[in-house]
């Protein structure tokens, strides 16, 4: 007799089973291990067309500039957050969140820091950008990684759209008032 | 009386009940010891960081420049960038020499 008072089977049933058991749990990490990977490039190729999508409601021209961030904002929140209202909460915050701050969080509307008018070399860094975080495995590790960089765990992706500014109408207006002759309305 | 008792207590001593759980729990904790050292040696080591480098690394750099070995002013002086005009860096507005690479 064995435990609790069954009778002891000498057999080998139940190996399969067990081995079964051991070598799910490396299956089961591969197998979420490239469903978290897909839905990372997805949501990627996704926030590539929102930074795009952005950027031109920036560019476009507007009352003001003002107008022309906030027209970008709107579209980036709808797209890539819960909403206009609630642009503090990503829409899918188990596949990717905004990272880096800014209003909402990880979006930059607007020039870069490098940005320089006058400078062919940078003129151009005029648009939006957004940056996101993504895990790579389900199972956390890595977390011992040296300060300043990120965990092993985790991709930092970041999306970038420089289409550049038109003038807005009330800078035209300025500009043009500038000029010491008429002018027929042309902003 | 006191011969009852010492049959009792050494046929509790003999039988092999609890013998398969003893056993069990033993092995159980040599295999969870196994996995938290991989799990140790993965996180801690070199290990996971060349596991996951193409994705974190060059992946990034391809998502954002569109190239595995560029880099842009976020990395400091930009190189192989699509758009930077900075000269002796292979910039290029639409391609990237691969003889300089």
């Amino acid at each position: 007799m064995g435990f609790w008072g069954r009778k002891k089977k000498q057999t080998e049933e139940g190996q399969a089973t067990v081995e079964f058991a051991l070598t799910l749990m490396l299956t089961f990490a591969m197998v979420f291990f490239f469903i978290q990977l897909s839905l990372m490039f997805a949501w990627g190729s996704y926030v590539q067309y929102a930074t795009f999508m952005s950027a031109r409601a920036y560019m476009a021209a507007g009352p003001n500039e003002e107008d022309q961030v906030a027209r970008a904002k709107s579209v980036i929140s709808r797209m890539v957050k819960k909403g206009e209202s609630a642009s503090g909460r990503d829409r899918f915050p188990f596949v990717a969140k905004g990272d880096g701050g800014g209003d909402p969080n990880g979006v930059k509307i607007g020039p870069a820091e490098q940005f320089d008018p006058m400078t062919r070399s940078s003129s151009w860094m005029e648009g939006v950008r957004y940056t996101f975080k993504s895990r790579l495995f389900m199972i956390p590790f890595g977390k011992g990684a040296p300060a300043g960089n990120d965990p092993l765990n985790q991709v930092t992706l970041t999306s970038e759209s420089w289409l550049g500014r038109e003038p807005a109408y009330a800078e035209c207006v300025t500009e043009m008032n500038k000029q010491k002759g008429f002018w027929d309305n042309g902003c | 009386m006191e011969i009852k008792s010492e049959i009792k207590t050494r046929s509790v001593l003999l039988d092999q009940q609890g013998q398969t759980i003893v056993e069990y729990i033993l092995l159980l904790s040599l295999v969870v010891s196994m996995f938290m050292l991989m799990f140790s040696f993965i996180s801690d080591g070199q290990f996971a960081r060349k596991l996951t480098r193409p994705i974190r690394e060059e992946f990034a750099m391809v998502y954002k420049y569109g190239h595995p070995k560029a880099k842009g002013y976020d990395e400091g002086t930009p190189k192989n960038h699509p758009r930077a005009r900075d000269a002796g860096s292979n910039n290029f507005r639409m391609f990237i020499n691969p003889s300089k690479q």
